[in-house]
């Protein structure tokens, strides 16, 4: 048995469902039940100064969401925004209110948690592993297709926070 | 069960409202001069009762037992037994503060120790009350239903007395809570509230006082009986609690003797209520009960009951809010604002109908904001309120007499800003009751009345609150506060010579300083002055002090109406928009045309404009918004001359164009001030004035200097609010602030670039000292220098100070003696001593490379033309050096004097190469010098060195890149080595360790290199 780590630990017979999304024409997912809503809103209000991968303020019905690029965050290059790009705006529970950029949305796929691979096994399948510091990836697991790299909500914005508070060192 | 949470929350903020009005009507008690004020004991009176009822209702016995002393004592002011003396006060006031201790932690209430406090309160009662009361007081009163059978219900005499004086009838009321509860959805702290506009509760018990109810209402019938004085009908009761006959039981007290006592005071009372009772048993109490209302229409209980009435009246219009059902009803308003802003553009303007209808919701929004927003306000009074309490008790205890009064407690203030006030406000009004009013003896002394006045005054002026605090007091001491200030090292003598009084009485808010000459626990810790200041500056506010000796001080303060909304500048800069707020705005300039080019000019590596006789610097926001870290010297000189050179273009091609017209540009900027400095921000656009909504950084950006907040514009776009001191600060905005000894600055602006002082000593030579490394410049008068041998000695400060004159150790022509002389007072020196010269030339900007090839002698650092001049730069360490060996005498003999130390030393300025040459020669050093890390490297290569010295700044290869190569080097690699920099910062400190330096020094602090040098070496022999 695969040990799971943070969030992931659930019973194995449990069902999760996954957001999905495509970065870089990876499929990537984070737990619908974090997700607030997806919004095609992609023009930002920059903050200059910030710390990489944060794209700036957007204001989605009278609320601000501070945008963060999930792009380099996983170690990819920035791109420019396209009409297909959404945002992935999450729930309070999460955070301070905050939604990543992403290139395309996906299906929302349902894995149960025992498909679910932990990260420690993965290593070899990231393309940086010095890139998560933050543990962003919780997981892996094969869909038919493709595989679903499986993201912790809560530590996007954390990596992010801690990246500014280092900085402000 | 959250239901009866929800009771037990009630029943707190209930109690806690009715406790901060009973402490200030206890006190206005006190203070009444001739006669009680039957109406204001009654409500306090009323208020004690309420919460004993309910908490004894509730089954906190301990804080019902404390109620109800005090309680007893208030019925008894009431009844005009004792007189509202001070020292009932006290001891109510006691009580009240151990009641509001006991409700903040309820569920340890019982608990606690309330037995001092009851015991306080009952001594009084038994010493000053009479027999008879007293008497009443311990006796039960023995009570019966109208079959003469016994009631059995514990209660005194004195209680039943009291109670039944403007009621009619006395019921014994049975409640089924559970029932109440669950049926009718009325809980007890509601029925209690309904009970108490009807009549007087005499006694509330449970009738299980073993159940618990705060853990819940049992299952069962929780009965809880209920005494109550009034003067409606039995009927009128069982409809209104809808309870059956039975539950409502008229009682009556066995001993009719009390009737009596009351016929002597009152016969007509007694005469109608013997009439009521009699014809209660037929049911037609209500008609009688009537005009009986008419009759006495004129006396205090007609009063009275209005009065409860409009209480009732006044309760019913105002509801308990939790803050964040405000701030998102505000969110929404925002937002609707915006779905307006939507709706208009995209209307059919045309069509007259919808343009009216788009209008009103136009209207109707912005009153909707404006509505909503005004329920964040809330009047001053509330907190000036508070201050009555904290005079009394400070007067009593330094023995003063203090009056308070408050002026204008309508006015109204956000929310936030009125709990943040609280503290600093405290602090000040403690300050004036401590030191500013003076005790009785000397205020009459002084020929001022005995009584001294503090006064609170909150008034609007231009969209901002003034608040005031004035006493009539001694005022501040100005000698006393520059005397401490001399003591406390804070000011200098010459400092303090300029300034005005009232400049000086502002200091007390200096950190660390109080005026007290004996500490108390009042005030006087020395802390807290600049607290306040720094609290009210955070709330966007300012505090002044004025004071008037022996007259008294005030203290001023202006802050914003609001936090949530501020009046900002809306400026833009690229696409995006940005809030400057008002407060910080001064106001705004237009430059057109061939002024952009012409009037801002550049002032060492700053461009400034000048504003008025003033030199304004300026900043460009763009560029601010382009560079990840703060300006350094080489950043601004860069971007002046980027624009510099883009003006000259432009021009220069419309020239060449050979159009008569002036060509068109114009360059707008904002004057922003911070503090008392100001500056100008150069913005693409100015877009006009806003309210904007401020929303807090979001926390992952929160550190970024620079921006204070953001905001939702009009059009739904994010702007960011401007952090105008955090601007200035990046952009490396100094302002010359007398900030003498800090030498991170002062080598900030030594580098490169920067100002000198011209002088002569009367002959044709022209001298210049950096004028960062003048401390000041003294006059002073030839008969007053004191010759000892054939040194010269002057007291400046106090401190005898040795004159140099420039002759005796330079080759040039002899000192002119003019009747008054000025002494030049370098900074970072060990010894006291000034160099004295005749006159004084200017002030000039000058390249710090220096001639060294040309004329060159020790002593000096160089030459340059100034002002087409030669002019000598004087090295002040090795003059120093030339007149006092002895001065330099310990660190003159070096460490290894077998053998000179080789030190290669990279430097890129010949200013600073030749300074810190100076030290190294001075010092003993053999040094190999370089003027760029590739040089130095070479050199390093080459040779054989025993440390090493750079600079980090530097062009070809930099310091860092420079030890990197050393270290990765084969040969020599643990070479000790020394980083000399102008950077003080962290991240330059760490970046140089990283490097792999072992030390990090700051450029001109002479003595610490010297010493690090020394230290790095033994360090290195030693291993």
């Amino acid at each position: 048995m695969k040990k799971i780590d943070g969030d992931l630990s659930v019973k194995n017979d449990e069902k999760r469902q996954f957001c999905t999304f495509w970065l870089m024409e990876r499929l990537y997912g984070v737990d619908i039940i974090d997700v607030k809503e997806i919004h095609p809103r992609v023009d930002f209000t920059p903050i200059y100064h910030s710390p990489k991968g944060v794209s700036g303020y957007v204001n989605i019905r009278g609320q601000v969401y501070l945008i963060l690029d999930l792009r380099p965050l996983m170690g990819f290059e920035e791109g420019t925004p396209d009409e297909e790009n959404r945002l992935v705006l999450f729930k309070p529970t999460v955070g301070e209110p905050f939604g990543v950029l992403v290139d395309r949305i996906g299906d929302v796929v349902e894995v149960s948690a025992d498909e679910l691979e932990g990260s420690e096994d993965m290593e070899d399948s990231m393309a940086d592993p010095g890139v998560d510091k933050a543990g962003i990836i919780t997981g892996v697991c094969q869909l038919d297709d493709t595989l679903l790299v499986a993201l912790n909500s809560r530590n996007i914005l954390n990596s992010v926070v801690v990246g500014s508070l280092e900085t402000a060192k | 069960m959250d239901f009866d949470k929800a009771i037990v929350e009630e029943f707190v903020s209930e109690a806690l409202e009715h406790l901060e009005t009973v402490e200030e009507d206890l006190m206005s008690l006190e203070s009444a001069s001739g006669g009680v004020d039957d109406e204001l004991v009654n409500k306090v009176f009323r208020a004690v009762h309420t919460v004993k009822g309910t908490s004894g209702f509730l089954g906190y016995t301990n804080l019902a037992a404390l109620a109800h002393v005090g309680e007893t004592m208030l019925s008894l002011i009431r009844s005009g037994e004792i007189l509202p003396e001070s020292r009932y006060i006290d001891a109510l006031l006691m009580a009240v503060d151990k009641i509001r201790t006991m409700l903040d932690d309820l569920d340890n209430s019982d608990k606690m120790d309330v037995s001092t406090n009851i015991q306080i309160l009952e001594n009084l009662l038994n010493k000053e009350v009479s027999g008879a009361t007293k008497e009443s007081l311990e006796a039960d009163a023995e009570l019966s239903d109208s079959d003469g059978q016994l009631v059995d219900f514990k209660v005194t005499e004195y209680e039943m007395k009291d109670s039944i004086k403007d009621n009619d009838y006395i019921f014994l009321l049975k409640f089924n809570l559970s029932r109440l509860a669950s049926e009718k959805g009325r809980d007890p702290v509601v029925l209690m509230n309904e009970l108490e506009k009807l009549g007087e509760i005499i006694e509330a018990r449970m009738e299980h006082p073993s159940a618990d109810i705060r853990k819940g209402l049992p299952d069962g019938h929780l009965l809880c009986d209920v005494l109550l004085a009034t003067k409606q009908s039995g009927n009128t009761l069982c409809s209104r609690f809808e309870l059956a006959p039975e539950n409502v039981i008229e009682v009556h007290r066995r001993e009719e003797t009390v009737q009596n006592e009351k016929t002597e005071v009152k016969q007509v009372d007694v005469v109608v209520e013997t009439i009521v009772k009699e014809d209660v048993v037929e049911e037609t109490g209500t008609e009688i009960a009537e005009s009986k209302r008419k009759w006495d229409g004129k006396d205090r209980r007609g009063e009275r009951e209005k009065q409860s009435f409009d209480g009732a009246e006044r309760r019913k219009d105002t509801i308990r809010l939790k803050l964040g059902v405000l701030d998102e009803l505000m969110r929404l308003a925002g937002e609707l604002v915006l779905v307006r802003n939507q709706q208009v553009l995209s209307l059919d303007k045309s069509d007259p109908i919808t343009r009216a209808n788009a209008q009103r919701l136009d209207v109707v929004t912005t009153e909707l904001q404006e509505t909503i927003m005004a329920t964040r306000m809330q009047p001053i009074g509330n907190l000036f309120n508070k201050f009555n309490r904290v005079v009394r008790d400070l007067g009593k205890k330094l023995e003063k007499r203090i009056d308070l009064k408050v002026e204008g407690s309508e006015v109204e203030l956000d929310n936030t800003i009125l709990e943040a006030l609280s503290d600093p406000m405290t602090h000040l009004v403690r300050n004036c009751c401590d030191h500013g009013i003076e005790l009785p003896e000397n205020r009459q002394a002084a020929g001022k009345p005995p009584v001294g006045n503090v006064i609170l005054r909150a008034y609007h002026e231009s969209g901002q609150v003034n608040i005031e605090i004035k006493d009539d007091g001694k005022g501040v001491d100005c000698e006393a506060v520059k005397r401490k200030l001399r003591e406390k090292g804070l000011k200098t003598e010459q400092e303090l010579a300029m300034m005005t009084d009232s400049e000086i009485v502002n200091l007390i808010l200096l950190p660390g300083f109080s005026t007290a000459e004996v500490l108390s626990d009042v005030s006087g810790r020395g802390v807290g002055m600049d607290v306040v200041k720094s609290s009210i500056e955070g709330l966007g506010g300012t505090i002044e002090i004025r004071s008037a000796p022996g007259k008294g001080s005030l203290i001023s303060m202006r802050l914003p109406l609001t936090l949530a909304i501020i009046p900002c500048l809306v400026a833009q800069v690229g696409d995006y928009r940005y809030a400057i707020p008002q407060v910080n705005l001064e106001e705004l300039v237009c430059l057109y045309d061939d002024d952009v080019r012409t009037k801002i000019e550049s002032a060492g590596n700053k461009e400034v404009y000048r504003l008025r006789d003033h030199l304004l610097p300026l900043v460009r926001l763009e560029e601010v918004l382009k560079r990840d870290e703060p300006f350094t010297e080489e950043v601004r000189a860069g971007i002046t001359e980027q624009y510099r050179l883009e003006q000259e273009r432009i021009a220069n091609e419309h020239q060449a164009s050979g159009d008569e017209e002036p060509y068109s540009q114009s360059l707008n900027f904002a004057v922003l001030k911070v503090g008392s400095n100001r500056f100008g921000l150069i913005v693409d656009k100015v877009i006009g004035t806003e309210e904007i909504v401020v929303k807090p950084m979001h926390p992952a950006v929160k550190h970024l200097d620079g921006y204070g907040g953001a905001t939702v514009m009009g059009d739904g776009q994010v702007a960011l609010i401007l952090d105008v001191q955090a601007i200035a600060r990046y952009s490396g905005t100094t302002f010359d602030k007398a900030s003498d000894d800090d030498i991170k600055k002062d080598i900030k602006r030594v580098t490169e670039f920067q100002t000198a002082l011209l002088f002569t000593i009367g002959g044709p030579e022209r001298f210049a000292i950096p004028l960062p490394l003048i401390k000041r410049i003294e006059s002073i008068k030839l008969t007053e220098v004191d010759r000892i041998g054939d040194k010269e000695y002057i007291t400046i400060d106090g401190v005898s100070t040795l004159l140099l004159r420039l002759d005796k150790y330079l080759n040039v022509s002899p000192c002119r003696e003019v009747e008054e002389m000025k002494v030049i007072l370098p900074k970072h020196v060990k010894n006291p001593f000034g160099i004295m010269v005749t006159e004084l030339v200017d002030t000039v900007d000058v390249k710090t490379d220096l001639n060294v090839d040309g004329y060159m002698e020790n002593g000096l650092l160089g030459t340059s033309i100034l002002k087409g001049k030669a002019t000598l730069f004087l090295d002040i360490d090795t003059l120093i050096g030339k007149a006092e060996p002895e001065w330099f005498r310990e660190s003159q003999a070096p460490v290894f004097a077998t053998k000179a130390v080789r030190v290669l030393f990279a430097e890129d300025t010949s200013f600073f190469r030749n300074l810190v040459l100076s030290y190294l020669n001075t010092d003993g050093y053999n040094v190999i010098s370089a003027a760029d890390g590739q040089e130095a490297l070479d050199y390093f290569n080459a040779g054989e060195f025993d440390i090493i010295v750079s600079d980090l700044e530097m062009p070809v290869m930099d310091g860092f890149d420079f030890m990197k190569n050393v270290r990765a080097g084969s040969r020599h690699n643990d070479i000790p080595s020394i980083a000399l920099t102008a950077l003080t910062d962290e991240s330059g400190y760490e970046r140089a360790k990283e490097a792999g330096f072992d030390k990090y020094e700051v450029k001109i602090d002479k003595d610490r290199l010297l010493q690090s040098i020394r230290e790095t070496l033994e360090k290195a022999v030693a291993v």
